[in-house]
This record gives structure tokens, C-alpha cells and sequence, in this order.
């Protein structure tokens, strides 16, 4: 398999969203775990095109449920983070703690 | 509350999104917005949101190889994009064309906006009042049409009738004198109905409104209601306002309500809102037994139709209860009528001629920046003709081709019409701040939901008919007359040069006739400006107030006040004379009566004659000359035999050829009718605009007949305004609780009338000056382009021996000839307007000749100017280059 792209900061953040949500993560729920989490509600917009671009990257899957009522009989479309996607995540947890290695936040110029 | 999402916003989901996915962010979508009880605005915005995020990611196109080659070809959307781009590449390459494209549309645009937005706010615009299409002022007419008010009895009887109407109430707005504080002040009244809150529709905020057949019932305690500004401004908010006293015309009455912030009543900005029968007037009838009388016209009510009633119904129903009152009451006036109009119609009934002609000025010039970028873009894509021609060849497909020259057009106007939106913001706020006047009825025009939508259609139908010439035309260039003649004249055939000749024409034509609105209304200015005014309204300061009728109930005690008052500021030091008059001119105040010229028959229909009262030093004052007989004294006081002075104009028209001195008017609209020996004649004055003409005047002594309210006229030795907290003083020195207002110069006030003919003629001479310049280049574009079109012509013929004077002819000459067209076709089509603007003219006629010619001959010189710059480029051309010209 082919080295897949690391995941930026905010996919890092949904990806995180999604894991966290386990069994009922899709869309809505996601944006909100992102919001009340960060103090920062992204787009609705940039949640879809992340989730959909991570999905291409190989990083989650998706499945659509039953049709819901309340939503005129739409079904939701529920991801799941892929194995491949919780190692890019390990990895960039890794990378990262070993950059702040020696730092303590707040990081300021003396 | 489940709304199925709106089809269009489900519609560009589908588009932007992949389809997979589309459908579950609806669902998403509806799921949040059932549970945040949002509409559909709120999907609506959302989709959008998300449908951008998506098209500035990655374009809108299906993303997965599998939809990727399932999909047939090009999408639409994606051929669209790439036309955009491909557009937008071309216009980049190209900036000053595009600049000037753009910025020609959007002045076009953006002075569109600017004016709907006036015209949205006058006349789309619901008013501020819950449902205020239902609403309606209500007037009386006599036999000869002229307005009046309605009687007590006539109006409770139309009250009681009407079955189309929910309710009616009495609406009379009057100053009221505001005491008992540091200052006395003058607020704005407005005398009403119990019923006028539930007429309106809106109820106070704080407090309660009139109790039905309490409140304004004879005898009730005195109540009042203050609008929200009242409230904060004069009483500073103070919570506890319900059942505070205020002295009113100098009497108590206990604050009950106070309106919510944003209530306005559009008709005279009403500071304090009391029952009809505090009225001042009312009263004093009251007192003399008349309010019964059917002749005595008490009130002007408001009245609200029931839902789903039509004005013309309601007018129906007001027109068979009226005929039923006339014939049962003749004593109230025979043939008498009522007159429905809508509130807003009734408010705005003054301005709307003018907005709607200032929105066709500039409806033309959209249309004139229009030809002219169409003209431009046609120059354009002649130029490029070899490169279509080329890759027509090379197989793009016709529909390709129009699709780039279309969506290049629709990027320009895309532009144009953001700029115009930006430029019609500034223009609005520039306009309103310009203007001599605020909207009737306090109306704040803004860039709604409206405008925005207008703004957006005129960009979208100027885009589509202007854009798509280009695009029709050179959609199926001639492939092989194109490339076989060696490109040498491009594409440009006959038929396209006569097309660019018609925008031509046409933006001449309409450009003549803007340019002969603005014509007509400057010199309608002018003649407006110099119109003899009768008087002197330089150095005069003038104020107003009124008596509180309860502390001077008795006319010799007010007249005996006034004359104290005046005789204290004559005293001022700086004030050089001073006189009372009722009706000021160019205030708005005066008066009318019927009159009868005792000694001659009565014609059927009894004349009418201005009306004033004046005290002795008035003419002296004002500059108004004693032609004849001999002024007012002292000695014409109460108790004397009543005199009068007239107007020269109604001396000559009512004793022609006679000596009118000694002779006797009874005036018919006072109770009992007035009979007066006239003992003077003065010059004729105007009273209320620079264009009237009927009637003359009869002046009354104060002395002989006085009332509460009165005007001081003070002429000064310097600046009048400087004098003017001295005079308010000498008039507190009679009475300290005595308020006065609308301090201000009569040259104010002349000016004023001025203001909206000024301003109006100014904003088309900018709009018809705006639409030359577009015109003249326009035309030098075609011209210019012509001659280099016919640069190996005009070589040939110069190498054959034509003179450079011959060459110069020969493209003035077109130049001319369709300046002349469009000439012809202005002038029929001004000639064809005129009634549309001749309600807004002075003394002057639509086809007013001076207009017409200095108007034709302006065009013409524009025209031969503009031809002329490149006309003199052809005669340099070298004719051994011109051969060699490809």
C-alpha cells in the first residue's frame, strides 16, 4: 500500500471528532464534538469535504443508514475511522510530541 | 413544522455535491433545522455555504472515477466554469477594456439602484404599520371637487354605515404648547379617535391606549399617549411616566401609554398622541353649540378596510353612503362626496411623479452604458475574428464559441453589477444627503432585499439582451471568407457595421432625450427663480406660536396679547420692524374663502380669494407696496366696521376698470358670513409656491379678527438668525410659558420651495451629462473603428489625389449622418415624453423650443467632435503604409 498523505490539523480534528463519536458519527454530531471541544464551530461546508476527502485518502469509511423521518426520509451517512487512519493519527501524535520535546507551552521568544 | 427543503436549494446541492453524498447533507440540513425551529431562509443559506465550500474546492464535479465516467460528456456546470475561465483570462489580457467596461455598467447600475431604492421605499415598501395596504385617509369634497373636512355628524354617520371598514378614527395632527417645565416648548399633537390605536394596529408599549367611549368621551379626564421619542427625549425615560401630569395647552393631562420605539404614524411627526376632543378647535366649536352642524368640517379621519376588501370597493361603498348624506342632509353641502386614498398614495402623492420620471432618466442611461459596452465587445470580437474564425476551422462547435463570447459578456455585467450595487450604496447615501428634503412620511429609503433583487434582475436582462449580440453574431463566422481573404477586413461584414451603427443611433436617440428632461427642468428652474415674489424676503426673521385658547379664551384678549408681544420685539435692539401675519408665505399656513362682490350678481359658482390676517405693520414689513387707499390702523379694531385690502390681481379681476375703494366683499366661508369695505389695494404676493396664479387676496385686520395663532415677521438690520433668542426673549416677557418655533429666515423658507426643482433638475442634467459622455464615445468608437477598418480605402483614395479635407468629409459625414438619426428619433421620443414630465414643469411647455434646439445643437456638436478626433487621424494616414496595412 502506497504511503498515504499524513492528515493536516483539521483533518486531525475530525478524524479525532469521528473517533470519538464511535457508533453514531456522522456529519452533525461531528461538527458539534469539533465546536464544543475547540471553543470553534468549522463550516458545515469544510466538515463535509473533509470527511469526504479523508474517506478518498483511505483514512475512513462510510456507510449510509436507514432512512430517518424527521430529516423528509433521508438516510444519514455514518463514518468510522479506518485502521490506516488511527496509525496516520498515532503518527502525527508521535511527530509532534517529539518536536515539543524540551518545551514547555507557552512557547515564547526570551 | 416540516417544510420539505426548498427544491432549489436541494437542486444546487446535487449540482455542487457528489451525488452520493448530496443527498444525506439534506437530510443533515433538514434534521438541524427542524430542531433549531429555523425556515427556509436558514436551509436555504446553508446550502449555499455549502455548496461554495465545495465549488471553490474542487470545482463542480462529480469527484469519483466511477461518476467520472459515467457522466455523459461535459456537465453543464462545468462547461460553464470553463467558459468563465476562459472569459476571465481574455478580459485579463485586456484591462483597460474591461475596466472601462465595467465601470461603465456599473455607473449605469449603480445610479439604477440608487433611485429604486427611493422609488422601493415611496412606493413597493409596505409602511412600518401592520398591514398598512388596508389603511386609508378619508376626506370630504364639495360640488366644485375641492377637499374638506368632514362634520361630526357626517363622519359618525359614515363611522356607523360602512360596513367594508374595520374601523375609523379621527386624525388631526396640530401643535400643542408643551408646559410646566424649565422651558415652554412646542410639541407636535396628534388629535385622535380612541379607535386610532386599533385602527393603526399598534398598541403602546408601556402603558394602555384610549379606552373606547371613555377616553374620548366629552367631559373625560384628560389623557395622552407620547410616542417613544417623547418619552426618552423630553421626560428622559422616566420609568415611571404612566400616570404622570403634563400641561398641555396649559392644562393637565396624565400620561397613560407610551408607543413602542419603532412606531412612526407617517403624516407630520406626532410627538404626543391626545382624544379628538381636546382639539383646540373642536373645543372652541364645542363651546359655540357647532358641532352638529353638517357644514362644519371637524376632522379628516384614517379608517382601516377589512381584509380582503378592495380600495375601489371601499370607494364604492364611501361614494353611496356620501349620495345618502348629501340628499338627507343638503345643509351640509349639496352634491358633497367623500375621497378614499390609499395612506401611502396619500403620503406620497407629491414626490412620486418625480422619482418615477428620475428612475426612467436613468433606466436610459442603463441602457445607453449597455449599447456602449455591446458596441465595445462587438469592436472586440471583430478584432478577434481571425482567432474565432481559426478555430471554427479547426471544429469548436458554434454553441462553444457563443458560449464564450456569452459568458464573457456575463462576467463584464457580473462585475458591473457588483461594482453598481457598491456604487449604488454610495450613491443613495450621496443622494439623500443631497437632497433639500427627507422622504414624506419620515420614509428611509434603503439597499433591501428589494433593491437587491431589482439590481440583479437589471444586471441579468441588461447582460442577456446587450451580452448575447456579440455572441449571436460571431457565433458562425464565415470560415471561408474569413481566412481566404487573408483576414484582410477580419469578419467585419456589412451587416455587423450597420448593427454597431444602430446601438449608436439608439443611445443618441435616448441620450437627446434625457438631455431635453434636463433642459426642460433647468429651464423651468430658472424661470422659477426669478419669479417676482411680490415681497422682500431678505433680513426677515420669523417664528411662530400659538395662544393656549383656555388662558385667552375671549378674541379681544388675545388680540391685546399678540399686540403686546409685537410692540416687545419691536423694542429689540437690532430689529428695524416687526408685524404679525397668520399665514406667513411659503410656510404652508394660509387660508381660502368663498367671497361675494356686493353690488353685482352673484355668479352661480361663488369666487374664490386667498386669505390672511395682518396687523398695520405687515406690508410695511414685508415690502408688500400700498398701491392705493390707505392701510390698516389702530383705529380698525374690534368694534370698528370690519375693512379689508386686497390684492391687486382681485381688485382687476372682480371691479374691472372700476375703483374697488369703498366698495364691499362678504366673505361666505365664515359663520356668520363677514361683510367688508375694502380700503386698499396692494401688490400681489405668492403664498404657497412660485406657480400660482389664481385667486388674489383680501387681507383682514387682526384687530377685528382674532385668533390664537399668529406668525411674527421681524425684519432685522443684520443677520436675521442673530436676533433671533433676543426676540424669542421680548416674546417671554409676556408670557414666560408662551413657546415659539420654527425660528427661521423667510429667505429659508423661499429657498426651500426652491430646493426639490433645483435638485431635480440638477440630478438629470448629471444624468443626461453622464449619458453624452457614453453616447460620444460610443460614437467615436464606431467612427474610429471605421476608419481603421478603411484604412487601405482612405490610403487608395489619398494615393489617387483626394485631399486630406475630402477624407475628412467623407467620415464626418457618417458621423453626422447618424447623429442625425438619432436626433430625429430623440426628438419624436422627447416630443412623445413630454406629458410624463410636464406635471414637474414651470412656465415652461414639453416642447418648448429654445430647449429642443440648444438640446439638438449640443448633440450635434458632441456628435461632430467625436467624430472628428479620428476622422482628422484618417487624413494622416501615409497612404504607403495604408497599403501595406494588413
Amino acid at each position: 500500500m502506497a504511503r498515504l498523505d499524513p492528515p493536516g490539523e483539521f483533518e486531525q480534528l475530525v478524524l479525532l471528532a469521528v473517533l470519538r463519536l464511535g457508533e453514531g458519527a456522522y456529519a452533525v454530531p461531528v461538527r458539534r464534538e469539533i465546536g464544543a471541544r475547540t471553543g470553534r464551530t468549522p463550516t458545515r461546508g469544510a466538515v463535509y469535504v473533509t470527511l469526504e476527502r479523508l474517506e478518498s485518502k483511505g483514512y475512513l469509511d462510510s456507510w449510509l443508514g436507514e432512512p430517518v423521518t424527521e430529516r423528509g426520509g433521508r438516510p444519514r451517512r455514518y463514518y468510522r475511522v479506518r485502521p490506516s487512519g488511527v496509525r496516520a493519527l498515532e503518527d502525527s501524535w508521535v511527530a509532534l510530541r517529539r518536536m515539543w520535546q524540551g518545551l514547555k507551552p507557552p512557547v515564547r521568544e526570551t | 413544522m416540516h417544510h420539505p427543503p426548498p427544491g432549489l436549494a436541494h437542486w444546487l446541492l446535487r449540482r455542487c455535491l457528489p451525488p452520493e453524498l448530496s443527498d444525506s447533507v439534506v437530510g443533515d440540513l433538514e434534521e438541524e433545522r427542524v430542531a433549531l425551529g429555523r425556515g427556509r431562509g436558514w436551509f436555504w443559506a446553508r446550502s449555499l455555504g455549502i455548496a461554495l465550500v465545495y465549488v471553490l474546492e474542487r470545482g463542480p464535479k462529480p469527484v469519483r472515477p466511477r461518476e467520472r465516467a459515467r457522466a455523459q460528456g461535459d456537465g453543464y456546470v462545468e462547461s460553464l466554469m470553463r467558459n468563465a475561465r476562459y472569459g476571465a483570462r481574455t478580459l485579463l489580457r485586456t484591462p483597460a477594456f474591461t475596466l472601462v467596461a465595467v465601470l461603465t455598467l456599473a455607473l449605469g447600475i449603480g445610479a439604477n439602484t440608487a433611485i429604486f431604492s427611493v422609488v422601493n421605499a415611496l412606493l413597493i415598501r409596505p409602511l412600518a404599520l401592520p398591514a398598512s395596504d388596508e389603511l386609508v385617509e378619508i376626506v370630504g369634497i364639495d360640488k366644485d371637487g375641492r377637499t374638506q373636512y368632514l362634520s361630526m355628524p357626517d363622519f359618525d354617520d359614515v363611522r356607523r354605515q360602512a360596513r367594508l371598514f374595520e374601523g375609523f378614527s379621527a386624525f388631526v395632527p396640530q401643535s400643542a404648547n408643551l408646559t410646566g417645565r424649565a422651558e415652554p416648548q412646542r410639541v407636535r399633537a396628534g388629535f385622535v379617535s380612541d379607535s386610532f390605536f386599533d385602527v393603526v394596529g399598534v398598541r403602546p408599549a408601556i402603558g394602555r391606549g384610549f379606552l373606547k367611549g371613555v377616553d374620548d368621551a366629552e367631559g373625560a379626564p384628560r389623557v395622552c399617549v407620547l410616542q417613544h421619542e417623547t418619552w426618552q427625549g423630553l421626560f428622559g425615560g422616566d420609568a415611571g411616566i404612566v400616570g404622570r401630569a403634563i400641561v398641555l395647552n396649559n392644562e393637565p393631562f396624565s400620561v397613560v401609554g407610551v408607543m413602542p420605539k419603532d412606531f412612526r404614524f407617517p403624516y407630520d411627526e406626532v410627538e404626543v398622541w391626545t382624544p379628538h376632543h381636546t382639539w383646540p378647535v373642536y373645543r372652541e366649536q364645542q363651546a359655540k353649540g357647532a358641532l352638529a352642524q353638517r357644514a362644519n368640517g371637524m376632522v379628516a379621519p384614517i379608517a382601516r378596510m377589512r381584509p380582503g376588501v378592495r380600495l375601489e370597493e371601499a370607494k364604492a361603498e364611501l361614494a353611496a353612503i356620501a349620495s345618502r348624506l348629501a340628499a338627507q342632509y343638503p345643509e351640509g353641502g349639496e352634491k358633497r362626496g367623500l375621497r378614499a386614498t390609499a395612506l401611502r398614495d396619500a403620503i406620497v402623492s407629491d414626490v412620486r411623479q418625480a422619482v418615477l420620471v428620475l428612475l426612467g432618466a436613468v433606466g436610459f442611461v442603463l441602457l445607453i452604458a449597455s449599447a456602449n459596452v455591446a458596441n465595445l465587445m462587438l469592436a472586440r470580437a471583430a478584432a478577434r475574428g481571425r482567432e474565432l474564425a481559426t478555430r471554427a476551422a479547426l471544429g469548436a462547435g458554434r454553441g462553444r464559441l457563443a458560449g464564450e463570447l456569452l459568458s464573457e459578456a456575463g462576467l463584464v455585467w457580473l462585475a458591473g453589477g457588483v461594482f453598481g450595487l457598491l456604487l449604488g450604496w454610495a450613491g443613495l447615501r450621496a443622494l439623500m444627503a443631497s437632497s433639500p428634503q427627507d422622504l414624506p412620511g419620515g420614509i428611509v429609503p434603503r439597499l433591501d432585499a428589494t433593491v437587491f433583487c431589482f439590481t440583479l434582475a437589471v444586471t441579468a436582462l441588461t447582460g442577456l439582451a446587450f451580452g448575447i449580440i456579440p455572441a449571436l453574431r460571431f457565433s458562425s463566422p464565415n470560415v471561408a471568407a474569413a481566412l481566404s481573404s487573408g483576414g484582410r477586413s477580419g469578419i467585419e461584414g456589412g451587416g455587423r457595421s450597420r448593427l454597431r451603427a444602430a446601438l449608436v443611433v439608439g443611445q443618441l436617440a435616448l441620450t437627446l432625450m434625457l438631455l431635453v428632461g434636463a433642459g426642460l427642468l433647468t429651464r423651468s428652474f430658472g424661470r422659477l427663480a426669478k419669479v417676482d415674489l411680490g415681497f422682500r424676503s431678505e433680513g426677515l426673521l420669523t417664528m411662530e406660536y400659538r395662544l393656549p385658547q383656555n388662558k385667552y379664551p375671549e378674541g379681544p384678549q388675545q388680540w391685546q396679547t399678540h399686540s403686546q408681544i409685537v410692540e416687545r420685539v419691536r423694542a429689540v435692539p437690532g430689529v428695524l420692524k416687526a408685524a404679525l401675519v397668520r399665514g406667513l408665505p411659503f410656510s404652508g399656513n394660509g387660508g381660502s374663502a368663498d367671497i361675494e362682490i356686493i353690488g353685482q350678481p352673484a355668479p352661480e359658482k361663488p369666487p374664490r380669494a386667498r386669505t390672511n390676517t395682518v396687523d398695520p405693520a405687515y406690508f410695511e414689513t414685508m415690502g408688500i407696496p400700498l398701491l392705493r387707499g390707505r392701510n390698516f390702523t389702530e383705529r380698525d379694531a374690534a368694534g370698528t366696521p370690519p375693512v379689508v385690502v386686497v390684492s391687486r390681481k382681485l381688485a382687476e379681476r372682480h371691479w374691472p376698470g372700476a375703483d374697488p375703494l369703498g366698495r364691499q366683499i362678504r366673505l361666505l366661508s365664515l359663520q356668520p358670513p363677514l361683510v367688508a369695505e375694502v380700503i386698499g389695494i396692494v401688490g400681489d404676493t405668492k403664498q404657497h409656491g412660485f406657480d400660482e396664479t389664481e385667486f388674489g387676496f383680501v387681507y383682514g385686520a387682526q384687530a377685528q379678527n382674532p385668533h390664537i395663532f399668529n406668525t411674527l415677521a421681524v425684519r432685522t438690520a443684520g443677520d436675521p438668525m442673530q436676533l433671533a433668542s433676543a426676540v424669542r426673549a421680548a416674546v417671554w416677557s409676556v408670557d414666560p410659558e408662551q413657546p415659539v418655533w420654527k425660528v427661521r429666515t423667510q429667505q429659508s423658507l423661499v429657498e426651500r420651495a426652491k430646493g426639490m426643482p433645483r435638485f431635480l433638475a440638477q440630478l438629470m442634467g448629471g444624468y443626461a451629462g453622464l449619458a453624452l459622455l457614453l453616447a460620444a464615445v460610443g460614437l467615436y468608437g464606431v467612427t474610429s473603428y471605421a476608419v481603421t477598418q478603411r484604412t487601405r480605402e482612405i490610403g487608395l483614395r489619398m494615393a489617387l489625389g483626394a485631399s486630406s479635407s475630402d477624407v475628412l468629409r467623407i467620415v464626418l459625414r457618417r458621423g453626422f449622418l447618424l447623429a442625425g438619426v438619432g436626433l430625429v428619433l430623440g426628438l419624436a421620443g422627447a416630443l412623445a415624453l413630454g406629458r410624463v414630465i410636464s406635471t414637474l414643469l414651470y412656465a415652461t411647455s414639453p416642447a418648448d423650443a429654445v430647449t429642443l434646439v440648444c438640446v439638438a445643437l449640443l448633440l450635434l456638436a458632441v456628435a461632430g467632435l467625436a467624430s472628428y478626433l479620428p476622422a482628422r487621424r484618417a487624413t494622416r494616414v501615409d497612404p504607403t503604409v495604408a497599403l501595406r496595412y494588413d
